[in-house]
């Protein structure tokens, strides 16, 4: 019935058990250092020396939770896209390392780690060697001001949030390509060189686009802070910013009244709750936001390289771009971050437009489902691990759990993209994003500015 | 309303910057020294050209459109940054200025701004500084 269906059960086996194996050290990490290490010493009646390091420790696990997840998430998300390509091309992917091919990327990894590495004659070495490290520490910075958004503001990872959250995101976002730039001009080769300025000019055309869609939902929220822009679309996907971002909220309480006293009559009035001039533009901005969405991917997909815009390191035109001269380490760096990238690209569409870590039933929806006691029950069997060994967190386990289904889900939009879309040749690349991406982004702008004067002006 | 801590910015520019970016280099000296074999020669070292030998400087020259294209975005990049604190502020905006008018000001300002700005990409576009292949 469902053609290659072994194959998919296959997929969805390695994800599961890679998302295990990912999130288990992570939070193992992030619990001993942050909340276990700092309990026991607080728990010896501390000196204000001993109390200074809890809180040290205290600090320094987010970056260290980071600093686990990232090469762990790399090769999964290696594994993923070759195994999803795989059963977009209808052909078998990497399936001998290992149960299914599991441990595939492992091994490239100890592979690359064994590599030699070489400094081409004539390339400058300093930069040859700075521009893996560039590349790859803004990635790190990039994912600490999502955590605490996609954390639900957990108290351990509250200090990465910070109020100008999205603009620190897209400001660590645009230098990656200085690193290229680096690479592409320190290797002493023409097809590096080559590389490297399509990476930038290809950088600086979607930037525009990227940039004006993320000012427009944070016009439509009014801040930069991450965290509140994942708080105001809480309570279900009538409230994401997808849908116009709080443009149906009426409706969703007026679903909640109905059920409440069976009169489904206010539904209907809550389409048009101040008259035609507020239906048009919730309409205009639920339009919009999609068009929103549709360029923020665009641009992100042009941002971090991925095909089909792919050109600075286009396989049958330029070897392999930028990093033609790079072996070993240094090339899996350039490897490591490039996904890593991928995943923050996903998470800032996630917090952005699909509520962060809400998860997409409204409540109304969820009052209809005998839930309230199972989790009662739940919580007073694991009341221990909750509440004296602070294991785990119910609000932030259960934002992490839909946070990782709706950023894998992204990811796996952008495997099939890659799997779909042949590459752009360089012209029309650069038509598409000048002539096509910018003016309709300025447009969708404008639109979003008047129809939301529209709504405000009824006091929604 | 917040305050930077001096922690937040212990963490985002050390233990965020320089920490994993030091722990990067040190980890591929430490692992390719260790692991890794290093026996270089020359014909390994040749910048790669296709398995021949490199006909001449790689430091070629290039398009001057690379330009033309950083000019453009350096105008757009500057006009998100005027952007960015309106986009902010749009729902304060009546509460500063008075009155029913009051709503429509910002958007009709912001208007006008982006008007210009179309103005000139439009002329960039006419000037065919937007055309890859002339």
């Amino acid at each position: 019935m469902i053609p290659n269906a072994p194959e998919i059960g296959k997929l969805a086996f390695i994800i599961a058990f890679w998302i295990c194996a990912i999130f288990l050290p992570v939070w193992a990490v992030s619990w001993a250092v942050g909340v276990f290490l700092p309990m026991i010493i607080e728990g010896q009646n501390p000196g204000p020396e001993l109390a200074l390091v809890a809180d040290i420790l205290r600090t320094a696990t987010p970056i260290l939770s980071v600093l686990v997840f990232i090469p762990l998430n790399a090769m999964f998300m290696v594994l993923y896209e070759r195994r999803a390509l795989a059963l977009f091309t209808v052909r078998m992917g990497p399936n001998r390392v290992g149960p299914d091919g599991l441990l595939q990327t492992a091994a490239d990894a100890v592979k690359l780690l064994l590599k030699e590495d070489i400094t081409p004659r004539g390339a400058d070495a300093v930069i040859f060697t700075l521009a893996p490290i560039v590349f790859f520490a803004p990635s790190i910075i990039g994912i600490l001001p999502i955590l605490a958004a996609i954390t639900n503001n957990h108290p351990l990872f509250a200090i990465t949030n910070l109020p100008t959250g999205i603009f620190f995101v897209l400001a660590s976002a645009s230098i990656p390509l200085v690193a290229l730039v680096m690479a592409g001009w320190s290797s002493n080769n023409k097809y590096s060189l080559v590389g490297g300025l399509r990476a930038a000019a290809q950088a600086i055309s979607y930037e525009i686009p990227l940039v004006l869609s993320l000012v427009t939902v944070c016009l439509m929220a009014g801040t930069l802070d991450v965290v509140k822009i994942a708080q105001q679309q809480d309570g279900g996907f009538l409230n994401w910013n997808i849908l116009g971002g709080g443009a149906l909220r009426g409706l969703d309480a007026a679903i909640a009244t109905a059920l409440k006293n069976q009169d489904w009559a206010p539904v209907i009035q809550a389409f048009y709750p101040y008259g035609a001039a507020s239906f048009v533009a919730a309409i205009v901005l639920i339009f919009c936001s999609h068009i929103l969405l549709g360029l923020y991917l665009t641009g992100a997909c042009a941002e971090i390289n991925r095909i089909p815009f792919d050109l600075p390191e286009a396989e049958s035109e330029l070897v392999s771009g930028y990093n033609t001269e790079y072996s070993g380490m240094k090339f899996a760096i350039f490897f490591l971050a490039e996904f890593t990238n991928l995943f923050i690209v996903s998470c800032i569409a996630t917090v952005m437009f699909f509520g962060g870590g809400d998860n997409p039933f409204p409540q109304w929806f969820l009052d209809q489902l005998p839930l309230a006691g199972i989790q009662a029950g739940l919580g007073s069997a694991l009341s221990f691990l909750i509440n004296d060994m602070r294991l785990v967190d119910p609000d932030t386990f259960w934002a992490a759990i839909w946070v990782i289904i709706k950023v894998y889900s992204l990811v796996f939009f952008a495997i099939l993209i890659r799997g779909t879309l042949p590459r752009f040749r360089i012209d029309q690349l650069m038509d598409f994003g000048w002539k096509r991406l910018v003016p309709l982004s300025l447009i969708a702008f404008l639109l979003v500015v008047f129809a939301r004067v529209l709504v405000v002006s009824h006091g929604y | 309303m917040y305050e930077l801590q001096l922690t937040q910015i212990v963490i985002f520019v050390f233990a965020g910057f320089a920490l994993p970016a030091l722990g990067m280099i040190l980890l591929a000296w430490i692992l390719q020294n260790v692991l890794g074999y290093h026996q270089p020669n020359a014909m390994k070292n040749q910048p790669y050209e296709c398995g021949m030998k490199p006909l001449q400087e790689a430091l070629i020259q290039f398009e001057i459109r690379y330009y033309l294209y950083a000019l453009l975005f350096i105008l757009f990049d500057i006009e998100i940054i005027f952007i960015i604190p309106w986009a902010l502020a749009t729902d304060t905006l009546p509460s500063i200025v008075s009155g029913d008018e009051a709503l429509w000001l910002g958007p009709v300002e912001m208007l006008i701004f982006l008007t210009i700005l179309a103005v000139g990409l439009a002329y960039a576009w006419k000037k065919g500084a937007l055309e890859w292949e002339n």
